[in-house]
């Protein structure tokens, strides 16, 4: 349905090994192993995320690539010069997706756009360009929920702090928003699956890093003030709705619950530890 | 002596957070706004819910009365001076307390200040300024501010007022001036008009090109009686449609949005427009009357949004419509004239186009789009691969979203009805008026029984839901709540790049 070439081998005889380059899950090494794949020279390569498959293929020869941060540049750069900035940034977006596929999907994009220049985004029909932007809009959705309903908490020092919990990896997409809107603030927003964290020192630029368990317990311990703001928004969350309106589902479909595993007011249950 | 504080200031918020909750705006989009630098906050265009309450509608500001003591004795209202109710104000300390606090950490986007009327309009409006100055100037609050003006108020106070907030509104109530005399007998329709119009002005100041419609703007013609639906106001109309990056789509680029002026660079009046709110059902007006006075508004006065909120007999007036229960109070209305409104502002539609003095009603089992399409079948079938931007959006099933991707899409393809499925047009509805490069999905024909039976068919459980508050998707075309996959997308992509 689409003009664009496909030039993947159409040979399917399987006495050809394929070669997949294996990454960890992050930007870099998908980048990384994206790199390699293309400098394998054949086209029967693919990229995947280690421990994605768990059934081997004994056509295919498994290669594992080391995270290498100037290749994972070189692969960011020609993206955004021989594609376009805005395709690099679906991609980035794309790659902090929880689909274990994510990889691979970026791969196949990558050399179709490679192939058929930057306006492959605009060929929606395409398979490959769909993958990829359902990634994105994925990511993109839980990204913006989280503007929505993260919750800060003061702890004893004044520090505001924030848990999450989501399926893809949002915290660099939330950050900049953050770092403007409590700007004269510290604060720190947690991915506790990920034991990620950006933190923030007031009117300064945010980093990321990685926490210990030991640091990760320092999220006790609230203000004095804190408990009586939480108690003020419960006091104003359950005024506000209309009895002669409540409609339980609807409320479920724009908040979902796993969202509110962190929200004092809106969680349906006593708070999780 | 803290917790006997606190013990008030939570029975204060329990009691003002009630009686605020019937003012249906909670929008805080249409203003852009980075950090000032020296307090907290910021604003984007998009709006941010932050949460949703029980009755599934968006909280995304602190929305509180200043106070709920008043001299006025509105019918539907609460708050009337006839009620017993206990009554409290905040002081503005309070109000900013609440606010920088709940802001901190991450509840709200912002302020909604509403008020009943203390003393006189003046002192309330008085104290509602002083509210959001000490906001602004003494806790260098960046956030969302949107003020109700309060009618009969001074000039100077809406005035002082708009460069502090970022939506001002004042609420027209009911539709006619009429309704307003026998539902709010201490308000008058050039009580509420003149400080929109104020504003309105103010507005226009900032961008410093005259409005088509402020140019001959003779109020007279919209004070007296209920002139709102005469047929000049309907025939000057010249309204383009709300869809800022139809040319750029055209053009092959993606804007994201519209370029909004930055508060940091320019000090701005009302940033993000004024809006207000009628009263749904309290009074016999048609459909038609309803929306061609919410057109009139768009027109004359510019404003972002008109919100209709269902009449709920709070009061048990008996000279009020009677609710016996809850599905008594006109759900499925306000949501068609949403639709309507919606159609209005972002397809090019007319108010004439979608209802008639002769058919003043929507069709209660159809929705507004699938009504007109049924009553203008001579359009159809619609060529996907060829008609233009604005024929796509008039068919039903294509949404904003689905129309721009076929534009851009059949640009390198031609388009089939599984490519148009997957970039979210709706086909179950959509079949019936289309074909894919000269072909309909399955010969059916282009007449009005047979297709108004098929979409009843499919719709009829939605329609169900509505009226009887099962729905679960029964706001989502609001664009208070940014659901739609698209502009979430587009909204992350314009914060990163
Ligand atoms: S002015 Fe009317 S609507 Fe407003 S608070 Fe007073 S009685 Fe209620």
């Amino acid at each position: 349905m689409n003009n664009f070439h496909d030039n993947s081998s159409s040979d399917n005889s399987t006495n050809i090994i394929k070669n997949i380059y294996l990454c960890d899950g992050t930007t870099e090494g998908i980048f990384t192993a994206i790199y390699r794949a293309w400098a394998d020279g054949t086209n029967r390569t693919d990229v995947r995320i280690k421990g994605s498959c768990d059934t081997l293929s004994f056509f295919e020869n498994y290669i594992e690539t080391k995270t290498d941060y100037n290749l994972a540049e070189k692969v960011c750069q020609s993206i955004k010069h021989k594609l376009s900035e805005n395709i690099y940034f679906y991609i980035y977006r794309a790659s902090l997706s929880f689909n274990p596929d994510r990889a691979s999907y970026i791969y196949s994009f990558l050399q179709k756009a490679f192939r058929n220049g930057p306006s492959i985004i605009n060929a929606l029909s395409d398979n490959d360009v769909m993958k990829l932007f359902e990634l994105d809009r994925q990511v993109g959705r839980e990204a913006h929920t989280h503007l929505e309903f993260v919750r800060f908490e003061e702890l004893e020092n004044g520090v505001l702090a924030c848990r999450i919990n989501p399926k893809s990896n949002v915290i660099p997409l939330i950050t900049e928003h953050f770092s403007d809107r409590l700007h004269t603030e510290n604060w720190i927003i947690l991915d506790t699956g990920r034991s990620f964290a950006a933190v923030h020192r007031a009117h300064s630029a945010p980093f990321f890093c990685a926490l210990s368990d030991e640091q990760l317990t320092a999220f006790s311990g609230f203000s004095e003030k804190e408990e009586n703001f939480k108690k003020l928004w419960k006091t104003f969350f359950e005024t506000i709705a209309i009895k002669e309106r409540v409609n339980p589902s609807l409320q479920r479909t724009m908040m979902p619950l796993r969202y509110r595993k962190y929200m004092n007011a809106e969680c349906p249950n006593p708070r999780l530890p | 002596m803290i917790i006997q504080e606190n013990m008030q200031l939570m029975e204060k918020l329990s009691i003002l957070g009630n009686a605020a909750k019937f003012d249906v705006s909670c929008s805080s989009s249409g203003v852009e706004k980075h950090n000032n630098g020296a307090g907290i906050g910021n604003s984007k265009a998009c709006g941010i819910c932050h949460s949703f309450s029980a009755d599934g509608r968006c909280i995304s500001l602190l929305k509180i009365l200043y106070t709920n003591e008043c001299i006025f004795d509105c019918r539907y209202c609460i708050n009337r001076s006839s009620n017993d109710v206990v009554r409290t104000s905040f002081t503005p300390e309070e109000v900013c307390t609440l606010t920088i606090e709940f802001y901190r950490r991450n509840y709200i986007e912002g302020l909604f200040l509403s008020s009943g009327i203390l003393h006189s309009p003046d002192y309330t409006m008085s104290q509602l300024v002083e509210t959001v100055r000490l906001l602004r100037t003494k806790y260098h609050f960046g956030g969302y501010i949107h003020l109700k003006a309060i009618p009969g108020a001074s000039g100077d106070l809406i005035e002082a007022a708009g460069w502090y907030a970022d939506r001002m509104s004042v609420n027209l109530e009911l539709p006619t001036a009429e309704g307003l005399k026998n539902l709010a007998p201490h308000k008058s329709r050039k009580a509420i008009l003149t400080p929109m119009r104020q504003i309105r002005n103010g507005i226009y100041h900032n961008s410093g090109r005259p409005l088509i419609s402020a140019v001959n703007d003779s109020p007279s013609a919209y004070i007296s009686g209920s002139s709102f639906n005469s047929d000049e106001n309907l025939n000057s109309a010249t309204r383009k449609p709300d869809t800022g990056t139809v040319s750029d789509i055209t053009a092959g680029k993606i804007t994201h949005q519209k370029n909004l002026p930055s508060a940091r660079s320019k000090k701005l009046f009302v940033p993000a427009g004024q809006s207000t709110q009628m009263i749904i059902g309290a009074t016999p007006e048609s459909d038609y009357h309803i929306m061609t006075v919410a057109e009139a508004l768009y027109d004359k006065y510019n404003l972002k949004r008109v919100y209709y909120s269902a009449f709920v007999n709070v009061n048990h007036d008996d000279t009020l419509p009677v609710q016996s229960d809850n599905s008594d109070v006109p759900l499925l209305r306000e949501h068609r004239l949403y639709q309507a409104d919606w159609l209005m502002r972002f397809y090019g539609f007319k108010s004439c186009e979608l209802l008639s003095q002769e058919r003043p009603n929507f069709n209660v089992l159809l929705d507004p789009k699938c009504d007109w399409a049924l009553r203008h079948l001579e359009h159809f079938p619609v060529e996907i691969n060829r008609a233009d931007y604005y024929t796509l959006l008039r068919v039903p099933g294509i949404g904003v979203n689905s129309a721009k991707r076929i534009v851009r899409a059949r640009r390198q393809s031609k388009l089939d009805f599984s490519d148009i499925k997957k970039m979210g047009v709706v086909l179950k509805r959509a079949l019936y008026f289309i074909t894919c490069q000269g072909r309909m999905m399955y010969n059916t024909p282009i007449e009005e029984n047979y297709i108004t039976n098929n979409l009843i068919g499919s719709d009829w459980k939605k329609t169900y839901d509505i009226a009887h508050h099962n729905s679960y998707r029964q706001l989502s075309l609001f664009d208070d709540f940014n659901v739609s996959t698209d502009t979430a997308a587009s909204i992350i992509k314009a914060e990163q790049s």
